[in-house]
């Protein structure tokens, strides 16, 4: 064999290598990104954060939390209406977030209060500058007055 | 080319196909185990359950705690610390130890002077094999006026909480 088939033939193994290596670097990168941003891991970080604010919070308080994050997960996953992402049970005490059209996460408050709008009447505010979700505290059902 | 070089190149093509597989299951098995599951909320959630009710006595005075009211109806304790009976029983487990001079004192399931318990507080055995995830445990002084002297109180508080997949 020649030289230039030699040197060829070593360009081409090298970019083959090279190829093959970028595939498997973007794939892992597609996959971590995938599961960092996956509707799953959302809705188990926001129903835990939002349990923790209503078990750490007293009657009459009034909650805005930034839900941006959520909004944008929920769109691409082509949730219709954004009001639906949030839900309340305020007789088992549960608090629900639903990201994708599949089923939602769900978890319990300890805190023997209920969950209501605030004085706007409607759980989601848009571009303040970013979305946000709005909600008031009130006595529970066991409580006393 | 040499048959021997030939050999050679075969064994690096499988050595790298080895490698880029090693390193894909390393990344594929850390990104499982740190987000894939969930995160792990029961210790928060056992300090918030500890936390609320050391303030509960703290405000609501602990007199309550000793009283015929509260022997005769045990839930008054949820009502006091305004918390939901269903979600603590299904979820967490209580102990509240007053007068206990240390922790392993309140572990004793023969203490008593444990006033309230509620659900298996096995988490938070030290000889477990459980390593404390979920459990809380918290000691505190607090001014007993009818004895007119600073007891210590004891509480334990777990939770064996996991997020739940519903069709809501």
């Amino acid at each position: 064999m020649n030289k230039k088939g030699t040197i060829g033939d070593i360009v081409m193994d090298n970019v083959i290598y090279l190829i093959l290596l970028i595939i498997f670097f973007v794939g892992m990168m597609a996959f971590v990104n995938s599961k960092m941003n996956g509707a799953v891991v959302w809705e188990d970080y926001y129903a835990k954060e939002l349990a923790k604010v209503i078990d750490l919070s007293k009657p009459g308080d009034v909650i805005v939390l930034d839900v941006q994050k959520a909004t944008e997960i929920a769109q691409k996953n082509k949730v219709a209406n954004f009001e639906d992402i949030f839900s309340f049970d305020n007789i088992n005490n549960e608090v629900c977030v639903r990201l994708s059209l599949g089923k939602a996460s769900c978890y319990y408050y300890f805190n023997e209060v209920s969950v209501t709008y605030d004085e706007s009447g409607k759980w989601m505010h848009y571009a303040e500058p970013v979305n946000r979700l709005h909600f008031k505290v009130m006595k529970g059902e066991g409580q006393n007055a | 080319m040499h048959k021997k070089a030939q050999l050679g190149e075969q064994i690096m093509v499988f050595m790298f196909i080895f490698l880029m597989f090693v390193i894909g299951a390393g990344i594929v098995l850390g990104t499982y185990f740190f987000i894939g599951p969930e995160f792990d909320f029961r210790n928060a959630e056992a300090d918030m359950l500890s936390y609320k009710i050391k303030e509960c006595i703290l405000n609501e005075g602990s007199s309550w705690l000793y009283s015929d009211e509260f022997k005769k109806n045990p839930d008054l304790f949820y009502t006091k610390c305004s918390l939901n009976k269903e979600v603590i029983e299904n979820n967490n487990a209580i102990r509240v130890c007053p007068r206990a001079a240390e922790v392993n004192i309140c572990l004793d399931p023969n203490n008593p002077e444990a006033v309230f318990t509620v659900g298996s507080y096995g988490l938070c055995d030290p000889a477990g094999s459980n390593k404390l995830v979920g459990c809380s445990v918290v000691s505190f002084g607090n001014f007993e006026v009818k004895e007119n002297a600073l007891r210590n109180y004891v509480i334990i508080a777990t939770s064996k909480q996991k997020i739940r997949r519903n069709a809501k």
